[in-house]
């Protein structure tokens, strides 16, 4: 597989969060890969094809724009990818609960509004 | 390296009996490029003004002595640059996987494959930025071990890898094999999802070598 590397040196005060990064710059085009040390200005990306201007411009904005990483984007990030055995004892719980819920003349909550909710709480935390 | 104070670290008995056996010589490099052999004719003196097992290398003041990065040994096998990381180089059949799976890493993801070396021992760490990950799904990425060598002894050791979020994984030796095994949570059974250009992997193991 052909690789276009193109760096960027980007000042930022406290580091981005790397996959609301990898997000953002897969908008700009869907193969780019971030290669970054954290402590340094520089963000070596690398796609597919050769970069365009227009690429370059908007990979350039997205890392400058890019939220800083925190605890609850990394936990969202988390949970966003729950192995299997976190996956398990969140659905088993969801359905204790809407068997409780439908008896209670409750609707049924959905997965998706559960992980919502997690997420939600994370970034309370 | 810089050792100053004319001492390097094997000092006093502590090192003579590590290095019996299988290890016939010890040498330093100096910045000048100079070979310095630490075992004197007596076995136990080295070369520079020193006596018993007390190696001093001799410097411009005639005390403090500085030496390289490097730090050989010469053993049946040969000399072994045992005293810092060497680096390895890019070549894409270091990175393979299970299965029919395909790790695909360019020369540019490689930002750190490297080993040190002492005897039996290695230190692997590495650094894979941005691969790709094609073909069957299954739930290895294997590295190879450089300079050739043979896992002796299994071990697991906990590793980071991203997949859309970091997570420990972990990696496995094998005795008997060549490559160490990057695997997700759980030790195996889950596979890696299919990447283009957004598989991360990183980590470092001490691996026991034949």
């Amino acid at each position: 597989m052909a690789a276009f590397y193109e760096p960027f040196n980007v000042v930022r005060a406290v580091e981005p969060d790397f996959n609301a990064l990898q997000i953002a710059l897969r908008l700009v085009e869907p193969t780019i890969g971030i290669i970054h040390n954290a402590g340094t200005n520089v963000y070596n990306l690398k796609k597919n094809t050769s970069w365009t201007a227009g690429e370059i411009t908007n990979a350039r904005n997205a890392i400058i724009n890019a939220p800083n990483v925190t605890a609850q984007s990394v936990a969202q990030a988390r949970i966003d990818n729950f192995p299997i055995i976190d996956k398990a004892i969140i659905l088993t719980i969801i359905d204790e609960i809407n068997i409780l819920r439908v008896a209670a003349g409750l609707p049924a909550r959905t997965v998706n509004q559960a992980i919502t909710a997690i997420r939600n709480k994370a970034a309370t935390l | 390296m810089t050792i100053g104070g004319g001492y390097i670290g094997m000092y006093g008995s502590g090192f003579a009996p590590a290095i019996s056996g299988t290890i016939i010589d010890v040498r330093v490099k100096s910045l000048s490029g100079t070979w310095v052999s630490l075992i004197g004719p007596t076995g136990a003196s080295g070369s520079g003004s020193g006596s018993g097992s007390q190696v001093i290398i001799p410097g411009a003041d005639g005390y403090d002595g500085f030496i390289d990065d490097s730090f050989y040994l010469l053993g049946a096998a040969g000399i072994i640059d045992t005293g810092r990381w060497i680096d390895v180089p890019y070549n894409s059949a270091n990175f393979t996987a299970s299965g029919t799976m395909v790790w695909d890493v360019q020369s540019g993801d490689q930002a750190i494959y490297k080993y040190f070396i002492f005897k039996k021992m290695m230190f692997l760490a590495w650094k894979i930025n941005a691969s790709s990950i094609t073909g069957t799904l299954s739930d290895q990425l294997r590295l190879k071990v450089p300079n050739g060598a043979i896992i002796a002894a299994s071990t697991v050791w906990p590793t980071a890898y991203f997949q859309s979020a970091w997570i420990q994984g972990w990696a496995e030796a094998v005795a008997g094999e060549t490559f160490i095994r990057i695997q997700r949570e759980g030790l195996g059974g889950t596979n890696f999802a299919l990447s283009t250009n957004s598989t991360y992997a990183q980590g470092m193991m001490i691996l026991e070598t034949q």
